[in-house]
């Protein structure tokens, strides 16, 4: 089943390693975001700040990794792509891939967090559960708006654009799940919103599949 | 077909009209808070009604867009989008009135409703951003087609079912009892309901003008693309 899911995968990683200056940019990225939560660890004290500002940062940061999920599809670099890839391998391989990138990004942060702001939570069994809840939500909607992205010839950008609204929710229960945890109250209340977060998680993931197939060739 | 056409426009009048008067006449509960503003559900609900009945026929026409690749049905689909956020503008002002003499502000960001309800019209905003960038015509309808279905299903997701699933001041949403359960009473119903009709048809009476108004656009202004 998906026989072209590996290739796919093995085949992003080739190109992104060939492609120097897009992992150069990413490393200068993370490097000037770790510079700034280094900054803001002297002022910010109040931990629901720390959350506010630590969940701000995965959504810059997602968007900024998912403007280039189907770059090369969309700029016609990798038009044999269509040839050998089944809609549903491109997409599922584009995913796994880009969900890894950002969630080793988020894992790097939360290390500096946990460093500079000691908030002793992402190391933990619910605080990983939570930044992988997390992250697949930001990361799911921010990959479906990037594929709607892949046939406007200002693809970066509107990619970003329709992004923005549609992660809005997923930031406001993420948020609201991660001032529980600020305020040790994860066990009591955090479930039901994790469930919530899920829950709008997949239905944007099945209508992506879903949709895909109509956009991925011009 | 004309005489049905004419027939709906004659009872859609009807009904608009007769709820809009008598809503302003008939007598009303005397609820603590609510006191008269309870007449502004004769306006705020049914303009919502037609705003997501609009949506719906949007999206029915972007599968269909999809599944059949005639750009008549995308047309429709860009009609009926236009509708909803014309219909967002007074649902919306209608319930900021509300929210002013009911909860004393004009809006509140503890709200899930509300901050679905903005969140639902940028989407549809971005909808409008994406179809105008697209140089190519079936493009176009293509990306906005597949846009208005992620926009309609993700509007029912933030409007009707995150809310009921949090905390909401909102009636019907958060455990709160719906006017329906307790403070609808028949003389109300008397009004609710034609004006539910009213205002349906009225959405569905635009839209038909507005897609006439694409077509004549389209066929003989000598214009490539209207949208």
């Amino acid at each position: 089943m998906l026989p072209g899911l590996k290739h796919s995968l093995i085949f992003l990683l080739k190109t992104d390693l060939r492609r120097k200056n897009e992992l150069l940019t990413l490393a200068m990225y993370g490097i000037s975001l770790l510079f700034m939560i280094g900054y803001a660890a002297r002022t910010v004290t109040d931990q629901k700040n720390i959350m506010l500002l630590f969940w701000m940062l995965q959504v810059f940061s997602v968007l900024f990794v998912e403007r280039k999920a189907f770059l090369d599809l969309a700029t016609g670099q990798n038009a044999v792509g269509f040839m050998y890839w089944h809609p549903l391998e491109c997409f599922l391989s584009r995913w796994i891939y880009f969900f890894l990138i950002n969630f080793l990004l988020g894992l790097i942060y939360a290390l500096f967090f946990e460093m500079w702001f000691r908030q002793g939570l992402w190391f933990s069994g619910s605080g990983i559960c939570f930044l992988l809840s997390g992250l697949c939500a930001l990361h799911t909607v921010g990959f479906a708006a990037s594929s709607f992205g892949m046939a406007h010839e200002k693809g970066n950008a509107v990619s970003v654009l329709a992004a923005i609204p549609l992660i809005v929710p997923a930031l406001m229960i993420i948020l609201k799940i991660g001032f529980y945890f600020a305020d040790g109250l994860q066990g009591v209340f955090g479930g039901q919103y994790l469930t919530m977060l899920w829950a709008v998680n997949g239905i944007t993931f099945v209508l992506s599949v879903l949709i895909f197939p109509y956009l991925w060739k011009p | 077909m004309k005489r049905y056409s004419f027939a709906f426009k004659i009872i859609t009048s009807i009904l608009l009209l007769y709820s809009v008067l008598y809503g302003l006449l008939v007598d009303v509960p005397a609820l603590p808070i609510l006191n008269e503003t309870i007449r502004n559900l004769f306006y705020h609900v049914p303009v919502w009604f037609a705003m997501m009945f609009m949506a719906a026929v949007g999206m029915f026409n972007a599968v269909r867009f999809l599944m059949k690749k005639e750009l008549k049905y995308f047309d429709n689909t860009h009609a009926a989008s236009l509708m909803v956020i014309f219909f967002s503008i007074p649902g919306l002002l209608t319930g900021m009135l509300w929210a002013r003499f009911t909860w004393g502000t004009w809006w509140t960001f503890q709200e899930p409703k509300l901050n679905g309800v903005a969140i639902s019209i940028l989407i549809y905003c971005v909808y409008f951003l994406l179809t105008y960038g697209i140089p190519d015509l079936k493009q176009t309808a293509v990306v906005g087609s597949a846009y208005n279905i992620f926009s309609f299903v993700m509007m029912m997701i933030f409007i009707m079912v995150m809310p009921r699933l949090t905390s909401s001041l909102h009636p019907g949403n958060g455990g709160n009892p719906a006017f329906g359960s307790y403070d609808l009473d028949n003389r109300m119903r008397t009004v609710f309901y034609p004006a539910v009709l009213g205002w349906i048809g009225l959405s569905y009476w635009l839209y038909d003008l507005l897609k006439k108004y694409l077509w004549i656009q389209k066929n003989f202004s000598g214009k490539q693309r209207v949208y």
